[in-house]
């Protein structure tokens, strides 16, 4: 019953329905559709192939493995310093305040709906300026309140990241719905995968490479007509 | 895999230079006032191309490339209010390697009111390297940095692309005590293929210019004149951004090396008189290996 119960409540925050903002950003995808480079479901593909394996396989899920970590051991400390690090780690303007923005939308619901120290104390940090409250630090904590395992965490974080890259790119390009859920159904052995090797990583080995993303995602500060935040 | 904390083992194999380098101001010129070098670097004197009193000098390793096992040591003082301009001579080739990586640090440290520049010529992985490299900053108060870093995807001119083992990048800023930025980057070519949509596409060179300093108000005009120089560049593809505190960056794909040293020589000018206020420096052609 108890674990049916978690289940229930990570469906809830990774629902495209949850209210934390996610799907208002594309990620750098809008300039790639809008330069014209990104045209069909192919190309949709190899973009969010591109994305995890740049920016999140060694980026983001391992931030969420870490922070997920700490939280078990109650290190706000921890916690405090991987937020600031990811933040020094994210070099283009909309992908760091993507992440500060959702995150902090994500805590301020799951704080109103559950009563956890960890989570209480971090968002006072946010309120003094101690933090910033990056997506991949807040979903792992929110995780941690909910009792959701490390291994269910980073899994429905990348289910959550292909989800919001595919639902993004099917309103962009545009795709059919069904489309869309062939590029999830194609992507899903790589984000396992990515998952699966996760296990064996530490702090050492956050690293992250993917300029031709990067750098749409920074054109996009100054595109004249979008759709999306970034 | 190669460590950074650099030993001095005799048993190892590869060369381990090392070049130390301490700049003050005296009067109206930045003077070289310490240094040690243990080959294959020299220590260079430096040269006052301009009228500044900027100390320009060459990071030079004899060797002109690094083999496997292969140790860079550079670390440089740039002392309350002195301004030093770095380049080398040459492109770094990193050459085939059989076992350990080939590796150089670098850290820079500037005092109170220093300036630093830093624009190298690009890096080559041949086929079959291994290379790692790691740039640290400790900045004090009211500090510049003007920091690239420049690589291809091999010897281009016989068509070596992303024939490498390993290219790994780190670089590290503190300012006023405070890790600002960190970004590493580890490319493996047999595990990826980086000629596709978001990583290198069909680029052959990428660099990254970090401009770090203190002064937001000038950040928004910087950023737009940043755009539209680069933007009119052909053979590259520029995305300029703020960074996540003090400074901008540029981040430059290109169709090969030119195309990108124009858009550098084009950043660095716009970078100088809007950061440090100098007037166009049409010299910088002369003093970089470009």
């Amino acid at each position: 019953m108890h674990s049916q119960s978690n289940l229930f409540r990570l469906f809830q925050i990774t629902d495209s329905f949850f209210p934390s903002g996610s799907f208002a950003y594309s990620r750098g995808l809008e300039t790639y559709v809008n330069e014209g480079i990104i045209r069909d479901r192919d190309g949709l593909e190899k973009f969010l192939k591109a994305y995890l394996t740049g920016l999140v396989a060694k980026g983001d899920a391992l931030f969420v493995k870490l922070s997920w970590e700490a939280a078990g051991r109650e290190e706000l400390s921890t916690i405090l310093r991987l937020d600031k690090l990811t933040h020094s780690m994210r070099l283009a303007k909309e992908l760091r305040e993507g992440s500060i923005q959702t995150g902090r939308q994500l805590l301020k619901v799951m704080g109103a709906l559950h009563s956890s120290v960890l989570l209480g104390h971090f968002a006072e940090k946010i309120e003094t300026g101690d933090a910033w409250g990056h997506q991949p630090v807040v979903f792992a904590l929110v995780c941690d309140a909910l009792e959701i395992s490390k291994e269910d965490s980073v899994t429905a974080y990348l289910y959550q990241t292909v989800s919001g890259v595919v639902s993004a790119g099917v309103r962009l390009i545009p795709l059919g719905h069904l489309e869309g859920q062939r590029v999830i159904e194609e992507i899903r052995l790589t984000a396992l995968k990515i998952a699966e090797d996760l296990v064996s990583l530490s702090e050492d080995d956050l690293s992250s490479f993917a300029p031709g993303i990067e750098i749409r995602a920074m054109r996009h500060e100054c595109l004249y007509t979008r759709l999306f935040r970034s | 895999m190669c460590s950074l904390s650099i030993k001095d083992d005799p048993s190892e194999v590869g060369r381990h230079g090392i070049l130390r380098l301490e700049f003050e101001k005296r009067k109206d010129r930045t003077i070289l006032s310490e240094s040690y070098s243990k080959s294959p670097m020299h220590v260079f004197q430096p040269f006052y191309p301009d009228e500044t009193g900027c100390a320009f000098t060459h990071l030079f390793n004899a060797a002109g490339g690094l083999v496997c096992g292969d140790r860079i040591e550079i670390h440089i003082i740039v002392n309350e209010n002195s301004h030093v301009f770095a380049t080398t001579p040459s492109a770094t080739k990193i050459y085939r390697s059989s076992g350990d990586s080939a590796c150089q640090q670098t850290e820079i440290t500037i005092r109170t009111g220093g300036v630093f520049e830093y624009l190298p010529s690009y890096v080559i992985p041949f086929a079959n390297s291994s290379y790692l490299q790691k740039t640290k900053l400790t900045m004090e108060e009211d500090t510049v940095a003007f920091v690239l870093d420049f690589f291809t995807t091999g010897r281009l001119a016989r068509g070596e692309h992303l024939q490498f083992d390993r290219y790994s990048s780190i670089m590290e800023v503190n300012y006023c005590g405070e890790p600002i930025l960190f970004e590493k980057a580890t490319l493996k070519p047999l595990d990826v293929n980086y000629g596709s949509f978001g990583f290198l596409e069909s680029f052959v060179a990428a660099a990254s210019v970090y401009l770090i300093f203190d002064n937001p108000r000038i950040e928004k005009d910087l950023l737009n004149t940043l755009r539209a120089g680069v933007d009119d560049l052909s053979g590259v593809l520029g995305g300029i951004s703020t960074l996540p505190s003090k400074g901008v960056i540029v981040r430059l794909l290109g169709n090969g090396t030119r195309s990108i040293e124009r858009a550098l020589i084009e950043i660095w000018s716009v970078a100088r008189k809007h950061i440090l206020g100098r007037k166009s420096f049409p010299q910088l052609r002369r003093v970089v290996p470009f």
